[in-house]
């Protein structure tokens, strides 16, 4: 299926400068840091400014996905991409702000306009990560084989005893329990 | 754009795995979001709209150059840094 845009052919360069500046920064180049800050800044504003109009929280929020950032700078080299790590982040941020609001009772309902504090649109996005979770196991279960894919199903979806699937499969209980251990290591492999 | 379509680029913009298939795509991802335009044709438009914004190439919202500023000087000063 043809998109309008490509997933990474302008933005090729961006990223190479993204991947050095987040080097020196793990090197304790705070110069680097900086940099990193007023590259990607406006990216966070914009993409926060669709998920909620209070703007100084946005800011907060930003500022605390920074700070976050400078104090587990030794971690970092383990993300696999920035934008997407910081972009994930200002969205838990914001959600964690949404829910405190929530809970504090002298707020009133209409003063929340973080949009996952709407039930029907957590209603909605629950349904529609539902529907691509579910996708998504289907493709990792095409992955196993058709005895793991048959036991696995058997197990977690259909919920049977293991004494019933080796019933079923005319296998012994030990072998039952080893092809399903098999099978979800295969799936965890799939899965990252 | 209409309630709906809005709904849609939100459970878009706040899904993790449409955001790691926008900026980090795997075979995994790319081969289930491209099943489900296959089988969501009428959602493409939306989808190629938050893709847009993830990227960055739609930032229509920005700080001043004043708010980037004081913003970052507020980061470096709780970070105990020296402003660059």
């Amino acid at each position: 299926m043809e998109n309008s845009y490509s997933l990474k052919s302008p933005y090729l360069n961006t990223d190479v400068q993204t991947s050095e500046l987040l080097g020196n920064f793990i090197n304790g180049d705070t110069a680097a840091f900086s940099k990193l800050y007023n590259m990607h800044v406006n990216l966070l504003y914009n993409y926060g400014c669709k998920l909620t109009t209070d703007v100084e929280l946005l800011k907060d929020c930003i500022q605390d996905v920074f700070i976050k950032i400078y104090n587990k700078r030794t971690e970092l080299d383990t993300v696999a991409n920035f934008k997407s790590y910081i972009i994930i982040s200002l969205k838990n941020k914001l959600c964690d702000e949404s829910r405190k609001r929530v809970n504090l009772s002298d707020v009133a309902v209409e003063e929340l306009d973080v949009v996952s504090g709407d039930n029907i649109e957590k209603d909605y996005i629950e349904n529609e990560k539902e529907m691509l979770n579910n996708v998504f196991v289907t493709k990792i279960l095409d992955q196993l084989s058709p005895r793991q894919r048959k036991a696995i199903v058997l197990y977690y979806i259909e919920e049977k005893k293991y004494e019933e699937i080796c019933m079923l499969m005319d296998m012994n209980y030990q072998s039952v329990r080893n092809l399903i251990h098999r099978g979800i290591s295969k799936m965890r492999s799939c899965a990252v | 754009m209409n309630s709906t379509t809005n709904k849609r680029l939100l459970s878009l913009l706040v899904n993790d795995d449409f955001i790691n298939y926008v900026l980090n795509p795997n075979l995994i991802l790319k081969e289930m979001w491209e099943e489900y335009m296959s089988t969501h044709p009428e959602d493409i438009p939306v989808l190629n709209e938050a893709k847009y914004i993830l990227l960055g190439g739609n930032e229509i919202n920005k700080l001043t150059p004043e708010e980037v500023s004081h913003l970052e000087h507020d980061i470096f000063d709780k970070c105990g840094l020296a402003p660059c």
